[in-house]
């Protein structure tokens, strides 16, 4: 309860200082605007949002920013600009919501812009990746430690985990976390990727397989995997 | 379809059987049917399931409730700062502009003053260079007479076609109509102070008559000109 109060504070707090300028002038508000709320419909958001209405964004921002977050964090593995681009998706949000046509929903759209601009930030930064290779506090953490053998200490296995997945191609590493870490259906990443789902299949196959490669060259897991054969 | 691909196909769906998506049987069948005839099939399908489990095991980190709480003020930050610094590209833009419309404005008179002359087709004289052709004349007298032509010269312009010479008057601004009949080398300079030569010399000798004349003779020949003028 505690955090829930803080969000609705905090949501509360930014409306106001929004749109105090806002409620002065005349803008050409929707009927639905003082029903709006988190689970209000995309389109009647976007919609609301598109005749002036600032809160209908703060909702859309409040709907989304988890799985942003994921998705940005899963390409972006263990990078200390997670929290940047995750703003920075949101900022892009806004510009574009002007010329988002419906076509496809919105969370398809905003996994888009997150992708991409997830995907530019490595282009970008590409140096910085190459020299960090691992960071003390890390992003992965263990569902439970006791599984793993004693020699395998926590911080070893999720460095080596992210060490194995920075490895992945972009597109692979892309299909592989949205797929096996976002839970996500071969349907809705053909729609986000815009690819065949027999292209995807085989890219997640490939993935999943170079992978497997890795962990089991690695001197620490190999052991891991001999076991389990 | 050739076997190859056959295999590799199955290679491809042993993800979605290993994870339990495959919801085709003749699929199943085939899969199962190939771990137990194909080694390196079935190994493929062990480390697959071996790297599965290891990374089923692991999870990334998500922020705690507070870190969202605080995202949309920082969303909001970030819109404003963008939107302020539009305003400053735009305002600097438009203090550019103060300067530069007016500057505009200055080059486009000047360029409607002096830009559709074309000297080439029309030869305009100068008077300050009739002057100084006048300078060569050493006769006080004749100093008189040429500064009449020149201030006459000052209103008028001479133009030669063919021929003829065509005196026209000068406009205010001194742009002068392209003909488009008139060819090019057809109005030299040298001819037409050949011709403005001509005109003054028989004037001076008119005037040196003149003057020879007696005083009665030159009386009467002025109210003659009184009379034809009146």
């Amino acid at each position: 309860m505690v955090t829930i109060n803080s969000i609705e504070i905090c949501f509360v707090n930014t409306d106001v200082y929004m749109n105090n300028k806002r409620r002065s002038k005349s803008y050409n508000f929707l009927d639905t605007t003082d029903k709006l709320n988190i689970n209000t419909d995309d389109k009647i958001l976007v919609q609301s949002f598109l005749n002036g209405n600032q809160t209908a964004f703060n909702y859309i921002v409040m709907k989304y920013q988890k799985k942003i977050y994921s998705v940005v964090q899963k390409i972006l593995v263990n990078s200390i600009y997670i929290d940047d681009v995750t703003q920075e998706v949101f900022v892009k949000l806004y510009d574009s919501l002007k010329t988002f046509r419906g076509d496809s929903s919105l969370l398809t759209y905003i996994y888009r812009i997150a992708i991409n601009m997830s995907l530019n930030h490595i282009k970008y930064n590409r140096k910085w990746y190459s020299q960090t290779s691992s960071i003390d506090e890390s992003e992965i953490d263990l569902k439970d430690s006791q599984i793993i053998d004693a020699e395998l200490d926590k911080n070893t296995l999720s460095n080596q985990i992210q060490k194995a997945i920075n490895s992945l191609p972009e597109q692979q590493r892309v299909v592989f976390q949205l797929k096996f870490y976002d839970n996500l259906s071969y349907e809705e990443l053909s729609e986000i990727l815009n690819k065949p789902i027999g292209t995807l299949k085989a890219t997640y196959f490939f993935a999943f397989k170079k992978l497997s490669s890795v962990l089991k060259n690695d001197k620490t897991l190999s052991k891991f995997f001999s076991n389990e054969q | 379809m050739n076997n190859n691909n056959k295999i590799e196909q199955l290679y491809i769906l042993l993800l979605d059987y290993i994870e339990g998506n495959l919801d085709d049987e003749n699929e199943i069948r085939n899969i199962e049917q190939r771990l137990k005839t194909d080694l390196e099939f079935r190994k493929t399908y062990n480390e697959l399931t071996s790297s599965r489990k290891l990374l089923e095991k692991i999870e990334f980190k998500e922020p705690d409730e507070v870190y969202f709480a605080s995202l949309l003020p920082k969303i909001r930050n970030r819109l404003e700062q963008k939107k302020s610094k539009r305003k400053t590209i735009s305002f600097s833009l438009l203090k550019y502009w103060q300067v530069l419309i007016p500057a505009l404005t200055v080059i486009l008179v000047i360029f409607l003053l002096k830009g559709p002359r074309s000297p080439e087709n029309i030869y305009i004289p100068n008077s300050e260079t009739n002057i100084s052709s006048k300078d060569t004349l050493s006769n006080n007298d004749e100093k008189t007479s040429t500064t009449n032509i020149s201030t006459e010269e000052k209103n008028t312009k001479k133009v030669r076609i063919g021929n003829e010479t065509i005196l026209e008057k000068k406009s205010k601004t001194n742009i002068q109509p392209v003909e488009s009949t008139l060819e090019e080398n057809e109005f030299e300079e040298y001819d037409y102070q050949n011709i403005l030569y001509q005109e003054i010399e028989e004037e001076l000798m008119i005037e040196k008559e003149f003057e020879k004349l007696s005083p009665e003779k030159q009386e009467i020949i002025l109210n003659k000109i009184k009379e034809i003028q009146l």
